[in-house]
């Protein structure tokens, strides 16, 4: 379970975050919310890639944030976050695919092999060599969920997920986050997108103003 | 006349790229450090390179003169009028540039690489060393205006060095010592040379720079 305890954040001097409880267990989670709100910073705090102001940030039970790095790092690699707007590294898309698991000191051989069976389920194997650079905002969309889905994470922290998609993506993604629930991963997600929350959602926290005004489920999310 | 030219224009840009090097060397980690860590006075760090940046090099010279003279604290390393003393010279003249351009390559890379790799399960130092692997052309291009810099100034290397024949002497202490001797013509030589090694510099920088 990820859990944040009243947790404060800001990037200046006004707050963004304030203080903001939730919990993701065996569920998927949607955050919704007008734009600004703070779900995206929400999702980076439940990833631990934010620390912060005040308030506590819990893994499985641990407060990230007061154990030692190399103790943090085996709870934060349970969680991935993915971006809105994917963020490609240079070089190929096959590179960027075992990013992850480079990090965690796979061989390049097995990483290669994984990625593209994985790349194969999501229809870009064919893309492996290309310059991920290169990529439409559809084709970096799923190059960012194939990264996070090659690690295996227990967690995924996802921000608006079919954004940049076309009607057949959309539908495989979707296919995609039931499969992944159906297997017990726990799911958040950022997103304005009612129908997505319908589908996959088993809860939804409402953000206004960088505060969770209500908790309530994804039937009435939009009422 | 030429052979002379030559051996000068060899020299400034061993030294000077010796001096990059150095910069770069210690320039990258300090602006990895400023631009990944969060700390007290970090703000004023930055301003005062940002400040330095424009600091005349005789300044330079001078403080690293009386650092380097005999009855300095490191005069016993015998450094002074040595080729060595120019290129150290200039390498802590350029850290300001280098650290400024850096610092901002850095940070703009830092929003979206060094939150992917934190977003993957990177390791502080895993999170690092991607950001300066994405970075790499930026960082260059500021090790190459940071050479531009070094090889075109004066102070330090007429301080430090001596503009000794055959030893310390470089392009800008060779114009400066040829226009008061009333050599206009090998000054002007020695002139355009360092224009095309400068030209060259930024032509590569710039081909550098377009590809990140």
């Amino acid at each position: 379970m990820i859990k944040l305890r009243e947790v404060y954040f800001s990037y200046n001097k006004e707050p963004v975050v304030k203080g903001v409880s939730l919990s993701l267990g065996n569920e998927c989670i949607a955050l919704a919310g007008p734009n600004g709100a703070g779900k995206t910073t929400i999702l980076k705090l439940m990833a631990g890639i934010y620390r912060p102001k005040k308030g506590e940030v819990f893994i499985e039970g641990k407060n990230i944030w007061k154990l030692p790095e190399k103790e943090a790092i085996t709870l934060r690699r349970k969680v991935v976050y993915v971006h809105e707007n994917p963020i490609v590294l240079r070089g190929s898309v096959l590179n960027n695919v075992i990013f992850g698991l480079e990090l965690r000191g796979v061989s390049k051989e097995e990483a290669r092999k994984k990625a593209l069976k994985l790349m194969r389920k999501l229809g870009i194997d064919e893309l492996a060599e290309k310059d991920a650079k290169n990529l439409s905002a559809g084709q970096a969309q799923l190059l960012a969920l194939a990264r996070a889905l090659i690690v295996e994470p227990s967690y995924m922290l996802l921000d608006e997920p079919l954004a940049n998609l076309d009607w057949k993506r959309r539908k495989s993604v979707l296919e995609l986050l039931k499969e992944l629930r159906e297997t017990g991963r726990s799911i958040a997600i950022a997103t304005h997108d009612a129908f997505l929350v319908s589908l996959v959602c088993s809860k939804a926290y409402i953000i206004e103003n960088g505060s969770v005004v209500s908790e309530t489920l994804p039937p009435a999310i939009f009422q | 006349m030429l052979g002379e030219v030559l051996e000068i224009a060899l020299r400034s840009i061993i030294v000077s790229g010796l001096a990059a090097v150095l910069a770069t060397s210690w320039g990258i980690p300090l602006s990895l450090k400023l631009v990944t860590d969060d700390f007290r006075g970090k703000k004023f760090i930055l301003d005062v390179f940002r400040a330095l940046v424009g600091i005349p090099t005789v300044v330079v010279g001078l403080i690293l003169y009386f650092l380097f003279s005999r009855s300095g604290p490191f005069g016993g390393l015998r450094l002074l009028y040595t080729p060595l003393a120019i290129a150290l010279g200039q390498a802590v003249l350029i850290t300001p540039l280098l650290v400024s351009f850096a610092y901002q390559a850095l940070e703009r890379e830092k929003g979206e690489v060094w939150e992917l790799a934190m977003s993957l399960g990177a390791l502080k130092n895993q999170a690092s060393s991607t950001l300066i692997k994405e970075t790499i052309p930026k960082l260059l291009n500021a090790s190459l205006i940071a050479f531009n810099r070094a090889i075109g100034e004066l102070g330090v290397a007429l301080m430090l060095g001596g503009n000794i024949k055959g030893f310390t002497r470089v392009m800008t202490t060779a114009i400066a010592l040829e226009v008061s001797k009333g050599e206009f013509g090998l000054a002007l030589s020695l002139g355009g040379f360092l224009l095309l090694i400068t030209y060259s510099i930024t032509a590569v920088s710039r081909m550098v720079g377009g590809k990140s």
